[in-house]
């Protein structure tokens, strides 16, 4: 092989090495922030597999055996479902609720004269300020005189009011970016403001929906606040609430808790994965030029 | 098919004027193109038309119904927009399907129109494909499809071929023409390409700066264009221009300029000039070089070839006079034996001049 040759296998390769070197460097953070996510919850994990005892002895080990006590445990406790079934509940008509609204809403400030559309957005965004410590005792003498407290009605509305304003902040952005031209064309097709809503907005914004769907689904799942205020009554509590009960005075059991936390991140996941395909970029592909 | 009207129509945003006193008539099954450079106010005329935008002032009638606050919906009109404005989660079918749907007509009947219309402009077998799956034509007959289905009073088009590369909007421009001579609805299509303009419309507004220039049929507006601006907007190469003074000799009338002296075919008033200085317009293929003079030619204006551009079927030839007066010729190749450098003799043809007011750009009527 002449040495011409070896030279251009050299500067060939040469590129190659560097550019595994960056994408290295680039992927460092990247890696210390999976481990940073990814240690608690295995910690978390294997600890669904010991007893308390072996918790305390060996609290970062991996579990001696892989025994499915505490899950039995958990699920031992008829109430369990019942919390399970609430918190589905909630949080399914709260995220729907949510959704519709703020979805309508988005799409009013969207077409609505440009002024008014921004006071009612800068509205949301005031909304988005106000802390949700402060409500608390408004938000429970309210609930209070419209007899709705330890009713799950009562925490939806509360839950939905809550979380209104930043799903409408992300509708917004997502429905200010869709090209104006379709809403005139299906305007001019004849479509009335419901028709140009359900029938070319709402299915052209699927992938800020499933974002504002997982954002506030996660939230308002593990939201322990609102359930402990307002629901009393133990057939109506959620799982967060719940799992409060495995916190004793002197003792907490934490493999319970842990166990409890795992079993409630599990429509998390599925939500997640469900979802994740809405989130492909380019939904409005081809509908303009280019 | 109705008749459009508008009359007196002003739009305005905030302090700016996009259109002022539009007034016109278009007849039942015309089509009419509005021409111009951007920001002219020629697509905010359209949307004022399809219910977009609503005027300042003035009103707009299709037939005879008043629509000037009317809702689109509500217009019996269909538009073409420059950027398809396809629904993108719904294949070509329901794309076409779509404003039939909302008036709630028969399946059958909503499938009969579609299928007519797919079959008439070439997409019968994209029926079940996306936007995204379609190139810039297909899309372009896409969105002509959702238009021609509702069958409305007015087609509007709103540089629907903006988009498409050259062959394919010479292409198209023959489809549109065909499409609308076929269905006989009346059109306003909007455009800032003269060429399509010229090849598409019974008639032609041209406007600037929210003004109405001039309208008239392609023939009228390249041949008697009432003013500088659309001398030369229309026709390529534009008209030349050449700046220079009226002057009466023996009771004869003269233009004169750099190197140019040529008597006028008639007569000047000075009424009719707010100063000598005048500019006197002529097409490029127009102009004469190295011929024999004959009566319907300018007397011999002595120039230099500066440059040759060779088109195949015709060069344009680039002229300077000796009083440094630069203009160009439009020649057939057969015909064309100029040559870069040589000296050579151009002739105006005497019943092509125009001749504008240098100071107002209106054209000055040459009186016999």
């Amino acid at each position: 092989m002449s040495n011409s040759k070896l030279d251009l296998q050299k500067a060939d390769k040469k590129p190659k090495e560097n550019i595994t070197k960056v994408d290295i460097w680039r992927q460092f953070p990247l890696l210390i922030y999976a481990i940073i996510i990814i240690t608690p919850l295995s910690l978390v994990f294997f600890a669904t597999f010991k007893n308390l005892k072996q918790l305390y002895s060996d609290p970062l080990g991996v579990p001696e055996s892989w025994s499915l006590a505490n899950y039995k445990a958990l699920f031992a406790n008829e109430n369990m479902l019942i919390y399970f079934k609430n918190s589905v509940i909630v949080t399914c008509i709260s995220v729907f609720s949510i959704l519709l609204l703020a979805s309508m809403i988005a799409y009013a400030i969207v077409r609505l004269p440009k002024w008014i559309g921004n006071i009612v957005f800068g509205f949301v965004v005031v909304g988005m300020m106000v802390p949700t410590q402060v409500n608390m005792i408004p938000q429970y003498l309210l609930l209070d005189r419209l007899n709705l407290l330890d009713k799950h009605l009562g925490l939806i509305c509360v839950t939905v009011a809550t979380f209104l304003p930043i799903a409408v902040f992300i509708l917004t952005g997502f429905m200010k970016t869709l090209p104006k031209g379709l809403i005139e064309a299906a305007s001019i097709d004849g479509a009335s403001h419901w028709q140009i809503y359900s029938r070319v907005m709402l299915p052209l914004s699927g992938p800020s929906l499933a974002t504002t769907a997982i954002f506030c689904f996660v939230i308002v799942w593990n939201d322990l606040l609102y359930p402990l205020l307002f629901i009393k009554s133990d057939s109506l509590k959620t799982m967060p609430l719940a799992l409060l009960e495995f916190q004793g005075q002197y003792l907490t059991n934490y493999p319970m808790i842990f166990s409890g936390v795992v079993v409630a991140s599990i429509p998390m996941i599925i939500i997640y994965v469900f979802l994740q395909r809405y989130f492909i970029a380019g939904m409005t592909a081809g509908s303009m030029k280019g | 098919m109705a008749e459009v009207k508008l009359q007196g129509i002003y739009k305005r945003f905030k302090d700016t004027v996009a259109v002022s006193n539009f007034n016109l008539e278009i007849k039942d099954g015309e089509f009419i193109v509005l021409v111009g450079p951007s920001g002219c106010g020629k697509s905010t005329t359209l949307r004022m038309v399809a219910g977009l935008e609503q005027p300042s002032e003035g009103k707009i009638y299709i037939g005879d119904k008043d629509v000037t606050y009317a809702e689109p919906k509500n217009r019996d009109i269909a538009m073409v927009f420059q950027d398809y404005a396809l629904y993108p989660h719904m294949n070509v079918f329901k794309n076409m399907a779509f404003g039939l749907q909302l008036r709630k007509m028969p399946k059958d009947e909503i499938k009969k129109r579609v299928e007519t219309a797919a079959e008439r402009l070439g997409i019968s077998h994209l029926l079940h494909r996306t936007p995204r799956q379609l190139s810039g034509g297909q899309r372009q007959r896409v969105a002509l499809g959702r238009s021609i289905v509702r069958d409305p009073q007015v087609f509007l088009m709103d540089e629907p071929l903006s988009n498409l590369d050259a062959k394919l909007r010479v292409q198209m421009r023959a489809e549109i023409v065909k499409l609308q001579k076929g269905l006989n609805t009346t059109t306003i299509y909007v455009t800032h390409d003269q060429v399509e303009a010229m090849t598409m419309g019974d008639r032609i507004v041209v406007m600037k700066d929210g003004f109405m220039q001039q309208v008239g049929t392609p023939s009228e507006i390249y041949h008697e264009p009432a003013n500088m601006f659309v001398a030369g907007f229309v026709g390529s190469p534009s008209m030349n221009f050449i700046e220079g003074e009226f002057v009466q000799k023996d009771g004869k009338c003269f233009f004169t300029a750099q190197g140019i002296e040529v008597e006028l075919p008639g007569k000047l008033s000075d009424k009719s000039l707010s100063s000598k200085s005048v500019v006197l317009g002529i097409r490029p293929e127009d102009i004469r070089v190295d011929v024999e003079k004959t009566d319907n030619l300018t007397s011999p204006v002595e120039c230099k070839v500066e440059l040759i551009e060779d088109l195949g079927a015709e060069e344009i030839v680039f002229l300077k006079t000796k009083g440094g007066q630069e203009f160009k010729a439009r020649i057939s190749s057969d015909l064309s034996k100029a040559q870069a450098g040589n000296n050579v003799n151009a002739y105006f043809k005497l019943n092509k001049i125009h001749i504008f007011d240098a100071e107002e750009g209106s054209k000055v009527p040459l009186s016999a």
